[in-house]
């Protein structure tokens, strides 16, 4: 069985920081990542900037141009593996993580396990919801920005808060037309044969020819659960999340969980928490390691740091 | 063969500006089958991309419903966007690249192996 110190599985923003931050130290690293690209949501959430107070050094601009210049970051550690295409599809005893590609499949055990596997869009279902031109806002935003396909010219856009607003700044750079926005399910319903055709909110009635479900994003952290890590519904993470100590690691050692996965999180944040991972995971010192919590705790909203403040709680999860 | 981004309707739906990415790049044009009919798609982009792009929101019919699924997570999670690919079923079409002269049909509720018996 293959081995290696750090393996991380998300190329994400989070699990590129990570990556980098485990690779600097100089031990041997693994970034493992489904799609064809590193970058993750870089690709498809556009919008976001990604400031140098996040702490990498790279230009601020379009997240595919950040993540072409994280490409060549990693790629000038000769410590660091890359692995795309391929799916980390389990997590078992003593850090042994099963990985498969179109024609390969291995096991690989590794001495510390980084879980940046961001999120997944929450979809409540309504009537009419699995009529073709209703989906959920990742593929609205993946069909524009990655494949440069309009689902539709006429949109609804259900949910509301951050999410919904960011879609709805996508398509007002797209030349479509957004002809509602509603909050939720509530009196809400899709019709039309064989496509979708209408959105019906109580009486009134809108002719559309896409609808994104855009109700906000739910933490994706299976493989740390697979692996038996303790964890808990937090609300105000966006969902069931691993507890943590203040570097990330969960109840199982060695098995850390940073970036959107732990929490939906900014794009600073979670650059800062794969960072803090990375040191952790590859063994920095106490000083490294107070300096990238300090990182971290700059760049965290309110809302971050009162639930980084509640992991202090699960620091005797791990007795070292 | 024609040259399928003629239609309005196709190149209405291919982005080819955009503020922020700039221009849609080129890349070489491959062409794949929809039920027996060629259509044009771009080099390295999913099936679901290429049909969406000329206009086809349809991949596959409910087993007993009849009731029809598209696109709904786009990233390979939900299986709604399942076809059938060179014969094969059940193929995720969102995170699955076109390659040339590839043959996607609509499946039918659990569509059926071409070689097995009926």
């Amino acid at each position: 069985m293959r081995t290696v110190d750090v393996a991380i599985v998300g190329a994400g923003p989070a699990g590129i920081a990570a990556a980098l931050a485990a690779a600097e130290s100089g031990v041997r690293t693994l970034l493992i990542d489904e799609s064809p690209k590193v970058g993750g949501h870089l690709h498809w959430r556009i919008s976001q900037t990604l400031t140098d107070n996040a702490g990498l050094p790279v230009a601020t601009g379009p997240g595919p141009q950040v993540a072409a210049e994280l490409e060549s970051l990693l790629a000038s550690f000769s410590n660091l593996t890359l692995s795309l295409n391929t799916v980390a599809w389990g997590l078992f005893e003593d850090r042994v993580l099963a990985l498969a590609s179109e024609d390969h499949a291995e096991e690989v055990q590794a001495d510390a396990i980084i879980l940046t596997t961001g999120s997944t869009d929450i979809a409540a279902p309504f009537p009419g919801w699995t009529l073709p031109g209703v989906l959920t806002a990742r593929a609205a935003q993946t069909f524009l920005h990655v494949h440069r396909v309009l689902p539709g010219h006429r949109w609804a856009i259900l949910g509301e808060g951050d999410d919904a607003d960011e879609l709805a700044g996508d398509l007002a750079r797209c030349d479509v037309e957004i002809v509602v926005r509603h909050g939720s399910v509530d009196n809400f319903r899709a019709s039309g044969t064989n496509r979708l055709a209408h959105v019906e909110i109580e009486d009134d009635v809108y002719e559309v020819d896409a609808l994104a479900i855009a109700m906000g994003r739910q933490p994706d952290a299976e493989l740390a659960f697979q692996a038996q890590a303790r964890g808990a519904f937090v609300r105000v993470l966006g969902g069931y999340t691993p507890f943590r100590d203040l570097n990330g690691q969960t109840s199982e050692v060695g098995v850390y969980v940073a970036g959107d996965a732990a929490g939906i999180a900014t794009l600073p944040e979670l650059v800062a928490e794969g960072q803090l991972a990375g040191k952790a995971a590859a063994g920095a010192g106490d000083a490294e390691l107070t300096r990238a919590q300090g990182l971290l705790n700059t760049v965290a909203n309110r809302r971050r740091r009162e639930a980084i403040e509640r992991s202090r709680l699960t620091d005797s999860l791990n007795p070292s | 063969m024609t040259d399928s981004g003629d239609s309005t309707a196709i190149r209405g739906r291919r982005l080819n500006e955009h503020e922020l990415l700039g221009p849609l790049p080129d890349v070489e044009p491959v062409e794949i089958t929809v039920d027996g009919q060629p259509f044009s798609a771009r080099s390295g982009e999913p099936i679901a991309a290429a049909l969406m792009a000329n206009g086809i929101d349809i991949c596959r019919a409910m087993p007993e419903s009849g009731e029809s699924r598209g696109v709904f997570c786009g990233v390979g999670r939900c299986s709604d966007c399942l076809m059938i690919v060179d014969g094969v079923l059940n193929v995720r079409t969102c995170v699955t690249p076109v390659t040339e002269g590839m043959r996607v049909e609509t499946q039918h509720g659990l569509g059926q192996w071409e070689d097995s018996q009926p």
